[in-house]
């Protein structure tokens, strides 16, 4: 797979500040054609891109759900994370469609992640949330954030069912981040 | 030198991880997973760190790289981490694939590997099974 690929949550976390604006532009990532093939396949370079897409998605989830927990009267984690798993079904849902064996991964701890990439990032997001309600709800505006800009290059090159859900995704995500930041000019 | 097999690079990784040794770190692992890791592992740093922040958005330019590669190295250095690994299991994948599991701490995780240049490396994005007829 080639480096100028990579577009995933963990790079942009660093395309966008919390409460920053994305920095896409500036991006070598940000470059490529943005075409969704109708052709129903998908190359092996994008099974595996979408095994690591679902695995991810569970990350967002997960600090949603821990910070939810932490701040029990913020209604916005709670409604969130709802979502969120909606998130991580429609990626699972693409994994099945497309013969992605998912069974490595185990949804159902939340805060456990076996791939110590992703449970660094976990901890991280928790650890900041955990300083302030603020900070909880900042960390959550730069999950939506990355999340959109994840979208939008995951789809690059997919065929247009696997467009289509991103697409929808992105919706509920740009959603997301407007409740984020009506909560954070509350707080 | 010899080809090391996954469940030794395992062990290599985490302790030039933690030791803040990243030219060992990006010697186990395949350049986007590295620069992936660098991105996770910097996240702590890059919150606190406004230049940092920024540096990281551009690790793909060589001196930058390096800045990034410094100033992190001492923040993991600085954490005195030395999680205690034990290797459970090493499993084909599909054809030049791998996946580690291991205990770290005794919490359980999993490391992919393919093959680059005949030689094993940490692949985050070589965890899909694929048949050996694929």
């Amino acid at each position: 797979m080639e480096v100028n690929n990579r577009r995933n949550f963990l790079s942009k976390v660093m395309m966008t500040g919390i409460g920053g604006a994305a920095l896409l532009s500036t991006s070598v990532y940000a470059k490529g054609p943005r075409n969704g093939s109708s052709t129903q396949t998908l190359t092996e370079a994008q099974k595996d891109k979408l095994f690591f897409i679902y695995q991810e998605e569970k990350v967002a989830r997960d600090v949603y759900i821990t910070l939810g927990n932490i701040y029990t009267d913020e209604n916005t984690f709670a409604s969130i994370q709802i979502s969120e798993q909606r998130h991580m079904d429609a990626a699972r849902g693409l994994c099945e469609k497309y013969g992605v064996d998912i069974s490595g991964v185990d949804e159902s701890q939340v805060g456990e992640f076996v791939l110590p990439v992703l449970q660094e990032l976990y901890d991280t997001c928790v650890a900041t949330g955990e300083e302030s309600r603020l900070d909880a709800l900042k960390i959550g505006e730069l999950i939506e954030l990355t999340d959109i800009d994840d979208l939008e290059e995951a789809a690059k090159g997919m065929p247009s069912d696997v467009v289509n859900v991103f697409d929808n995704l992105k919706e509920g995500s740009y959603n997301h981040l407007d409740a984020f930041r009506t909560a954070i000019s509350r707080a | 030198m010899p080809t090391r097999e996954p469940q030794e690079i395992v062990a290599a990784y985490y302790q030039a991880l933690y030791s803040g040794n990243l030219a060992e770190v990006k010697k186990c692992m395949m350049q986007e997973s590295y620069f992936m890791t660098i991105e996770s592992f910097g996240l702590r740093l890059a919150l606190k760190d406004p230049l940092f922040k920024s540096q990281l958005k551009e690790i793909e330019n060589p001196e930058t790289l390096k800045a990034v590669e410094k100033k992190l190295s001492g923040e993991l250095a600085s954490r005195r981490k030395n999680p205690r690994i034990e290797i459970t299991s090493a499993d084909s994948n599909g054809p030049g694939r791998q996946t580690v599991r291991f205990k770290e701490d005794g919490r359980e995780k999993v490391l992919y590997f393919s093959k680059e240049d005949e030689g094993w490396k940490i692949n985050y994005y070589a965890g899909r099974k694929v048949s050996d007829t694929e």
